[in-house]
């Protein structure tokens, strides 16, 4: 039965690598911009920072909208601006635009959460202090944040796994593009096996290594 | 030091407006250990943080060192508030940062050097008595040695005014002293003046010399805090204070004894004993002694005596006339 793994060996370390391309890719484009709107939502709600109503909303409006919007529609809506952006509509580099936009929303609202849920009054002593707000927040709402922000780092990473299953729609690749093309559509189930397996052991990893890391910047106990 | 004038503050919540200062006016000066006292709800948290403009004010000043502060904004703002260190009813600890690191980022947020910063926290761990908790986390300190450090950490900028919000409303009773003796030295060594708000009135009277006192949004009382205990003006003042004091007579004495039952106040070098001994012959009444203690308010002795009265009722009488005369005061709080 697993007869079929052997001579695709080539092509599951491919995929492998066309998964975490993307992935890895999008993980980074989302904590760093979607932290930055994350910090922008949380900034603009809060009177201690630079409360903006406005700001706040129509941010809100644009992230909701691109997170109401299932991702196989917008990794095709997405395409003609993949193709300004790295030049080409198909393969892999195509997918990291819809995929780091979709990531980006995704993520923007949970570091909102997690900036949210730490103690105001620990930033009003700061504020008290005679701080500036760039050190507030880069002194004590960050480092407070932390734990919460690489939990959620961990969320967003499965997600974008998840995803990015459906690159192979427009020739992304990738594990879930395998799965399904040799394991369903050749009817062979080993590979489509051997591809979850991969997947399950990437999530497991992905969910150890976040709680690593949470639990050592964690020193409430 | 600090002075309020006309201060009100109106709060807009769902298209209600809620004034939660209203009209507030008095001062508070240099050295003062400021009591504000009332039930929550009361406005004192409010009003207390106007003076760090963490609150706005809507209406009226707000002078600290003879500045109108209301309407700092920036670096004037940030300079106000460097010198006005405060501290929390829950401490508002950083729980990711060390001891060390908590008071630390104060004074780099204010640019104060490395080498500086290293001995000036130790210098403050050492005066609030934690040398040994530099590296600990906050979850290891109990609730006592959390305050310290957040009074460390309120000080750390050479504060002239330290605000208290509830300081000691989360601790037990008698890290509540603790704290208290630590505020004081603060204020006597370090010539901080205290502006402390509380629901306890223990608190004010072990430590604050001024009070004032606020129902409802308004400032009802301010004074002397040995003359608000000893003699409110306020009807409401009155209430929160013989509330802390009260003495109830159980029901089976109550039903058991004959003749009136009278509150004796008597203050400072009054002696009441030598009072009830003399009466008692002059007079061919006798004396039983229900209750009595002497409180100290701002380390002056005040003491309350409850006694009943056993004798004609003409006699018993004149000697709550004597009585009245001779004490601080007498009341008469249960007739028979």
């Amino acid at each position: 039965m697993f007869s079929n793994i052997l001579g695709l060996g080539e092509e599951l370390k491919i995929a492998l690598l066309q998964t975490s391309f993307m992935v890895g890719t999008s993980l980074i484009a989302a904590v760093i911009l979607g932290g930055t709107l994350g910090l922008l939502l949380y900034a603009t709600s809060n009177h201690l920072f630079v409360k903006n109503t406005m700001v706040n909303r129509i941010v809100g409006i644009v992230l909701n909208i691109i997170r109401s919007v299932p991702f196989l529609i917008l990794m095709i809506l997405l395409l003609p601006l993949s193709k300004l952006i790295v030049g080409t509509k198909i393969g892999s580099q195509a997918v990291i635009i819809p995929l780091s936009i979709a990531s980006i929303a995704f993520f923007a609202r949970l570091a909102e959460a997690s900036f949210s849920d730490v103690n105001k009054g620990v930033i009003e002593a700061a504020v008290s202090s005679g701080a500036k707000k760039f050190s507030i927040i880069s002194g004590i709402l960050l480092p407070e944040a932390l734990p919460s922000l690489v939990k959620n780092i961990t969320v967003t990473g499965i997600s974008i796994l998840g995803f990015s299953a459906m690159a192979g729609l427009v020739g992304g690749g990738g594990l879930g593009d395998l799965a399904y093309r040799y394991g369903y559509q050749r009817y062979q189930t080993d590979i489509m096996i051997a591809c979850v397996v991969v997947l399950i052991v990437l999530v497991q990893l992905i969910q150890w290594l976040g709680d690593i890391i949470a639990k050592k910047f964690d020193k409430r106990i | 030091m600090v002075e309020f004038k006309n201060v009100s503050i109106t709060f807009n919540q769902d298209h209600k407006s809620v004034q939660a200062v209203k009209n507030v006016s008095f001062e508070i000066k240099k050295g003062d250990i400021f009591g504000i006292v009332g039930g929550s709800g009361a406005g004192k948290s409010t009003l207390l943080r106007t003076i760090n403009l963490l609150q706005s004010v809507s209406q009226g000043e707000v002078i600290v060192d003879g500045n109108h502060i209301t309407k700092y904004k920036g670096k004037e703002l940030r300079d106000l508030r460097k010198n006005i260190g405060m501290i929390f009813q829950h401490f508002n600890l950083a729980e990711n940062k060390t001891v060390f690191q908590n008071i630390a980022f104060v004074l780099k947020a204010n640019g104060w050097k490395k080498e500086k910063i290293q001995s000036r926290v130790v210098e403050l761990l050492k005066f609030v008595k934690l040398s040994d908790k530099a590296d600990t986390y906050p979850s290891k300190l109990s609730g006592g040695q959390k305050q310290r450090v957040a009074i460390a950490r309120a000080l750390a900028n050479h504060a002239d005014i330290l605000l208290c919000d509830e300081p000691t409303s989360a601790l037990d009773a008698e890290t509540t002293t603790s704290v208290l003796e630590l505020l004081r030295d603060i204020n006597e060594k370090l010539g901080v003046t205290i502006i402390l708000i509380t629901h306890e009135l223990d608190v004010v009277k072990t430590i604050c010399n001024r009070m004032a006192v606020m129902s409802n949004g308004e400032v009802v009382e301010t004074g002397e805090v040995y003359q608000v205990f000893t003699n409110p003006q306020n009807k409401f003042t009155e209430q929160l204070i013989t509330h802390t004091q009260n003495f109830d007579i159980p029901k089976n004495i109550q039903d058991s004894i004959s003749g009136p039952v009278v509150k004796l106040t008597y203050l400072g070098e009054q002696a009441a004993k030598a009072v009830l001994s003399q009466t008692a012959t002059a007079y061919h009444v006798s004396y039983n002694i229900l209750h009595g203690k002497i409180e100290y308010i701002h380390s002056k002795p005040q003491g309350i005596l409850y006694v009943n009265i056993i004798g004609d009722d003409l006699d018993v009488q004149k000697v709550i006339t004597e009585l009245e005369k001779r004490t601080y005061k007498a009341e008469v709080i249960l007739s028979v």
